[in-house]
């Protein structure tokens, strides 16, 4: 294999792996905006009961306005493992999760690289124990049919998503050191599929873009 | 008060157990405080009983970490987990007659050792070695007190299990709330009334300052949140030591009743000079009991576990062995 | 602990470092154990640390942090920051240094909206910072003044550095929120009060903006509406005990979102907008599962009982005692990302104060663990803008590479010790952090 297929390879497999992960990070999205909505709700149809209430009280008669979203607590709850775990491979591939680089900025380059493969090593083998004993975890639920509070919502679903996010981070992980390890052969590569060190100015500038009112008001 | 002699020592190798709880030592706990002072102090220090509050587990997942064992033992409350535990939500059915302590004890200790009990606990690895006892529940609320049953219809209510199932029927609107929350939420009327477990837990969550009334003898029914072993490690503990454990089980059950009495001793004069107190009478707590009760016992427990567990059985055999207390003490 | 500290620097992602550490080091509590072969140690490791991501991500509390994210997000699409700042600019900017102080209450007011404080620098370096170099405003304190403000938006709520603290220690996270606003709005009125004396000194510092009309006054105030609707949900909202932080959160959210849409925000600003969102909230919910994976270990190796009890015994006066534990945290601060650094450290740290708390003199654990909670994240603050990381100056600097960063640093030492007086100030008065949540 010719190091330019190589290359190629690498770029077509993390452009796939990119296309799952957006997927799922739009998914955790959408169930925050949704979290959004249904707390208005719940909000909302308080405030209706408590104007019902007030008026049967006043005047004795009932319109029946309003409800309390019974079990409002475990949706909530069960609905916390979209957001909290499905976009964690998407975070991974933009260099999001936070890590200290101050030690990595004076290095050469392919100490540089063999020190980023070797932190992605032990991630792999670390999320690798969270997937197997993540799986556990949901098989424990299953079989005892465990169940949430007040409305018995099944508590295996929000489970399993541990499992599934993280295993695609493994693969996110791997494609990161395979990257990583045809760096250190050939430290003057030009990198691919993976992320680069920020130096602070540009941490500052990623924090610039992201408040600058007028990108957002051209819409994107 | 007994003075001990060399014979309560108990020889034996040195061994460490970690039982998981969660919050502060309360009342709750007295009686597994004195359990752990007690194991060190009749082995001499080899059997060393850790309490941990909070370090192990989140209280949710103490089953889980039985079942895997994280740590030897452990509680868990029935409400947590209801389909996992349904033997004992037997506990949290309204109006059970096992308000009498005495009563409680001995029927509750009775119950956790059913062969079916023990059967489904020991699909997750774990035995009951006894039951928690909470106290019974009672309301605190806001506004008009409910003199009759009637009132009731439309208040707005905290509580959950058995209770619930109650209230519901009674035509109160269940709301969930966290327990933290419940002081704010109650001053400012969007719940009329909280149940807890009485006293001690309304007063640690200072319902009584926000609160205008108090039911003295509603008892609605209540929670259990046992202490639990991995039976392996049960099985690995020198005999003389599993002796001890359960010679030891009914001082502890005596250490934490006399713990729940005294808060009792301090809050409940304190709710009497505070807050009006709602008292039924006898005959509408009997028809209460038959027209509320008895019906969610059938729908809650016997027809909803009927697959899991022989529930009319369990149901027989707890009212059966209270009984047999009530007519012992 | 070292291993931890060599992965962290070698550059591992700080939740793999913590949670393969915190794996490891339960590996090796169980192996020591009698009855346990390395296999079983293992089995049992991986339990604990395979149920941890679930157990600690699921809960009712956590809830309210993708809220208050989101907000922040919204808030730069709702076109609320030139507003807030055109209104203080026209009520207070009649003092000696008034556009700086102006600057301070308009950073202080859009905190009500954002939960991070670099972003809010990076929002007011770019508003502020002109309209002072125009008034021919010492660009040191231009740039100082926006850099500090900016570390307003962690004590007024919403923060999301309170919420994690409030989960940490089993607080009410409605109470953290409420407890932090007061000592914002404190911080800002010392940073004001430093800078009218300044400016009264030393003139050339920075003029008063004077000749604005009551009426045109008033006619400033509809476009902070927003904000103050935004301020009026979620302290009120939690106050009054109308909703639990989660809902007031979103309905906040809302408000901000339906501002945005009337201002003309389209689906792709918005579908961004979700995706920072969810990138930012899956971000602090990893460290959280990560740290505690750790922090599990540290339970069962019982060292925050051991710290606790070595910190009582200590021969220290316990006032003495607290100064250095704070003493600690500015200088981790210096090195560590603020919401990690909370995480690793307060499990241990925690159960110490709360040990110490009634030799200081409080009242009840709860005083004791609001006022902890607050100090410190002021601390952390603080931390934002002192070198070597001071990201805050960082990004007014990328805003405004025109300021040298040594001038930044230098125009953020008078803010440094205003830091350091109120910091102060809530040691001798707790009640500027204990009385609100205290009254709810
Ligand atoms: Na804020
Ligand atoms: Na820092």
């Amino acid at each position: 294999m010719t190091e330019q297929s190589a290359a190629g390879g690498l770029s077509r497999t993390d452009r796939w792996l990119f296309a799952i992960e957006t997927a799922f990070n739009l998914i955790a999205a959408f169930s925050i905006f949704g979290l959004m909505l249904l707390g208005v709700v719940q909000v909302f149809s308080r405030i209706l009961l408590w104007l019902d209430q007030s008026m049967t009280a006043a005047w004795g008669f009932e319109l029946g306005l309003g409800f309390s979203i019974v079990g409002y607590i475990d949706v909530v709850e069960q609905a916390i493992a979209l957001f909290a775990f499905l976009g964690i491979a998407y975070c991974q591939k933009m260099g999001g999760h936070v890590r200290m680089d101050l030690a990595l900025r004076g290095l050469s380059r392919r100490a540089l690289w063999i020190s980023e493969a070797t932190a992605i090593l032990l991630s792999l083998f670390v999320v690798a124990v969270l997937v197997y004993y993540g799986i556990e975890h949901f098989l424990r639920a299953v079989e005892s049919e465990d169940s949430t509070i007040d409305i018995r919502l099944p508590v295996w679903p929000s489970k399993l998503l541990v499992p599934v996010a993280f295993s695609l981070l493994w693969l996110r992980l791997l494609v990161q050191f395979v990257a990583f390890l045809r760096l250190v052969a050939s430290p003057e590569k030009e990198p691919v599929a993976v992320p680069t060190i920020q130096t602070i100015e540009e941490i500052a500038r990623h924090e610039i873009d992201e408040s600058d009112e007028s990108r957002y008001r051209q819409g994107g | 008060g007994a003075a001990w002699s060399a014979d309560d020592m108990v020889d034996g190798p040195a061994v460490t157990w970690n039982h998981s709880l969660w919050g502060k030592p309360r009342a709750f706990t007295m009686g597994l405080e004195h359990l752990s002072d007690e194991l060190a102090r009749r082995t001499g220090g080899k059997f060393e009983y850790n309490l941990n509050y909070g370090g192990l587990s989140k209280p949710k997942e103490n089953l889980d970490g039985i079942e895997i064992g994280a740590f030897e033992a452990a509680n868990f409350c029935n409400f947590y987990s209801p389909d996992r535990t349904p033997s004992a939500m037997i506990f949290s059915l309204p109006f059970l007659p096992i308000g009498d302590w005495e009563v409680r004890i001995k029927a509750s200790d009775a119950y956790y050792q059913h062969p079916a009990v023990k059967k489904e606990m020991a699909g997750m690895n774990a035995m009951i070695y006894m039951a928690g006892v909470l106290p019974q529940y009672e309301f605190l609320g806001r506004g008009e007190p409910p003199r009759k049953l009637e009132d009731w219809n439309g208040k707005k209510v905290r509580a959950g299990g058995g209770v619930a199932d109650a209230m519901s029927k009674l035509g109160a609107t269940l709301m969930t709330v966290p327990a933290t929350e419940v002081y704010t939420l109650l001053e400012r009327g969007t719940v009329d009334a909280v149940s807890f477990p009485y006293s001690y837990a309304h007063a640690a969550y200072k319902v009584h300052e926000v609160a205008d009334w108090f039911t003295g003898n509603f008892q609605p029914g209540t929670a259990d949140c046992p202490t639990v072993f991995n039976i392996d490690a049960w099985n690995a503990l020198p005999k003389q030591y599993q002796d001890l454990l359960m010679e030891l089980k009914w001082e502890v059950y005596e250490k934490q009743k006399a713990a729940y009495l005294a808060a009792d001793d301090v809050n409940i004069p304190m709710f009497q000079k505070e807050l009006t107190e709602v008292r039924f009478t006898e005959d509408e707590l009997a028809e209460f009991r038959k027209q509320i009760g008895m019906p969610i016992w059938q729908e809650s427990f016997v027809d909803r576990y009927a697959d899991r567990l022989p529930t009319q059985e369990l149901l027989d055999f707890l009212l059966a062995e209270a009984e047999k207390a009530r007519g012992g003490s | 602990m070292v291993v931890l500290a060599v992965l962290i620097v070698i550059g591992m992602r700080v939740v793999f470092a913590t949670a393969l550490v915190g794996l490891l080091g339960l590996v090796a509590i169980f192996y020591v154990k009698p009855n346990f072969d390395l296999l079983r140690a293992f089995e049992v490791a991986g339990g604990i640390a395979g149920q941890t991501p679930h157990s600690k991500a699921v809960a009712y509390p956590l809830s309210v942090l993708p809220m208050f994210i989101l907000i922040g997000f919204l808030a730069f699409y709702a076109g609320i920051t030139k507003a807030v700042f055109e209104a203080a600019r026209r009520w207070i900017g009649w003092v000696p240094g008034g556009l700086a102080v102006a600057s301070v209450f308009a950073t202080a007011g859009f905190a009500a909206v954002s939960g991070a404080s670099t972003s809010t620098a990076a929002v007011f370096a770019r508003i502020a910072i002109p309209e002072m170099l125009k008034n021919g405003y010492d660009r040191r304190l231009a740039a100082g003044v926006v850099a500090a403000g900016g570390t307003l938006a962690s004590l007024i709520p919403p923060s999301a550095i309170l919420v994690l603290y409030a989960i940490i220690v089993e607080e009410s996270v409605g109470a953290l929120l409420l407890a932090g606003f007061l000592p914002g709005i404190f911080s800002a009125i010392i940073y004001a009060l430093l800078i009218v004396f300044r400016a009264w000194r030393n003139p050339e510092l920075g003029r008063p903006i004077k000749g604005f009309s009551w009426s045109q006054r008033f006619e400033a105030i509809p476009g902070t509406f927003p904000i103050l609707l935004v301020m009026a949900i979620i302290i009120g909202g939690i106050y009054f005990g109308l909703a639990t932080p989660t809902e007031a959160g979103a309905l906040g959210a809302f408000v901000v979102f339906v501002m945005a849409i009337f201002r003309g925000m389209k689906w792709d600003s918005l579908k961004d907008a979700l995706l920072e969102t969810a990138k930012l909230t899956v971000m602090i919910f990893s460290i959280i599962w990560g740290v505690l994976i750790f922090v599990r270990f540290l339970g069962f190796a019982g060292l925050p009982n051991a710290f606790a009890n070595w910190i009582v015994n200590l021969p220290l006066d316990p006032w003495m005692v607290m100064i250095l534990i704070l003493l600690a945290y500015a200088v981790l601060g210096m090195f560590m990302d603020a919401i990690g650094m909370l995480l690793l450290t307060l499990p241990v740290v925690y159960p110490a104060v709360i040990k110490l708390g009634p030799e200081l003199g409080f009242e009840s654990a709860t005083e004791v663990s609001i006022w902890f909670g607050i100090i410190v994240v002021k601390m952390v603050e603080i931390c934002l803008i002192t070198p070597p990381i001071g990201l805050n100056c960082y990004v007014v600097n990328g805003v405004r590479p025109d300021i040298p960063l040594s001038d930044i640093f230098r125009g953020i030492g008078p803010f440094f010790i205003a830091d350091v007086l109120t910091v102060a100030g809530l040691v001798m008065f707790p009640a500027i952090i204990t009385w609100l949540p205290a009254q709810m």
